[in-house]
């Protein structure tokens, strides 16, 4: 899983600027990054937010489609989590949390 | 802001502007501006493709046709006015496939979310769609509901959470799968799929009230009806949490397999079930030029 992990903060903050770029444009939000709790392991109770190659190419609107890193917004937001560089791959495990019922 | 809540929607003055524009659907006699409205309806898909095109989807005349002809033969057979939500997410782009074909309103897709052709599933285990709404906005109850879930590459059998209301928990409602079907639960009815192939399909669920029963179906491609009933009703009332698609809301045990359609509407007989499982596998087949195996 390749992302940013950050304070839960920082983590709602960054969505909440994706979700601002769609309705200044007049958008609905249709597309957020999300973020989830770290359970387990070295970042345990720390927030994740994925931004890996399926992410950054996910196409979100307009024609021909326009991907994040389209939107003026993007650099900012990236920027806010310490820049591309400091994303790092984090293993599934440490944010699934298997719901027995 | 508002949306999601059923008093603005974004898409509507865009699908609006495009209709009778000959953008879509061509001037319409009834819109001629400056004059009157007469009684002449607009094409009943006209505000859906608007919504489509105005937020970048490519809507073929083929498509237009297919998704004229599923609407306006749910409208004939009485069926249109149950359908609350209706997600065909087979444009490949994000804004159109959160869409809603009925209510123009926009779902949020959340985490790392493949928009594929065949329709949406999550690249990884973390992404879900919400659809900012619940069923009890939808007038949706215990005593009134159907899901439908068109899946074109059958069902994933890890860990995977296609469609939920307040997740697993024993009031929720949900399906599951865990190294195969686990269960489908509608709070404190509980389904065991044994019937289940899962195979390409369409797996339904709802309540007859009139058979007295409770309904569970998976329908092949070749119309072969697999189902499960449970007499009675359901007893518990439906939780007031969003519904999400695709994965739980923790955007946790999300579907790695595709969803090419998924509808919540209120009460379909079992009879209705299968006359509209019929015709949403054709809506999906005309729309992506694909046949559901």
């Amino acid at each position: 899983m390749i992302g940013f992990v950050t304070t839960q903060e920082q983590a709602d903050a960054a969505n909440a600027a994706i979700a601002k770029a769609q309705t200044d444009r007049g958008y609905p939000v249709f597309w957020l990054a999300g973020s989830n709790l770290i359970l387990s392991g070295e970042h345990a109770g720390q927030h994740f937010v994925p931004c890996d190659d399926a992410i950054l190419s996910t196409p979100l609107i307009g024609n021909p489609p326009q991907t994040p890193q389209d939107f003026p917004e993007f650099t900012t937001i990236i920027e806010s989590m310490g820049g591309l560089d400091a994303r790092i791959d984090i293993p599934a495990a440490d944010i699934t949390s298997p719901q027995e019922p | 802001m508002l949306f999601g809540k059923g008093i603005l929607n974004p898409w509507q003055p865009r699908a609006n502007a495009l209709i009778g524009t000959g953008v879509v659907g061509g001037l319409h006699p009834g819109r001629i501006p400056g004059l009157y409205t007469t009684a002449a309806p607009a094409a009943p898909e006209a505000a859906y493709v608007a919504a489509l095109i105005a937020a970048g989807a490519t809507v073929t005349a083929p498509q237009q046709a297919a998704i004229s002809t599923f609407m306006s033969g749910e409208i004939a057979a009485g069926r249109y006015d149950s359908i609350k939500r209706l997600y065909l997410p087979v444009w490949q782009l994000a804004a159109a496939n959160a869409i809603c074909m009925k209510s123009l309103t926009s779902g949020t897709f959340n985490g790392s979310i493949l928009h594929e052709a065949k329709g949406v599933r999550a690249s990884s285990s973390f992404g879900n769609m919400n659809t900012n709404t619940n069923l009890g906005s939808l007038g949706i109850t215990k005593d009134s509901y159907h899901f439908a879930l068109l899946l074109p590459e059958g069902a994933e059998e890890g860990f995977s959470v296609p469609f939920s209301v307040n997740d697993l928990d024993v009031n929720g409602i949900s399906i599951f799968w865990n190294d195969g079907f686990s269960f489908l639960r509608i709070t404190n009815r509980v389904f065991s799929g044994s019937f289940l192939t899962n195979l390409p399909s369409i797996i339904t669920t709802g309540n007859d009230s009139v058979a007295g029963n409770l309904y569970f179906k998976e329908r092949l491609s070749n119309g072969f009806e697999g189902v499960e009933t449970l007499d009675g009703i359901v007893g518990t009332a439906f939780p007031s949490n969003n519904l999400f698609i695709l994965g739980d809301s923790g955007q946790q045990a999300s579907m790695g397999a595709p969803i090419g359609a998924f509808s919540v509407s209120t009460e379909f007989s079992s009879a209705q079930d299968t006359a509209y499982t019929a015709a949403l596998k054709t809506l999906w087949e005309t729309t992506t030029g694909l046949t559901l195996p």
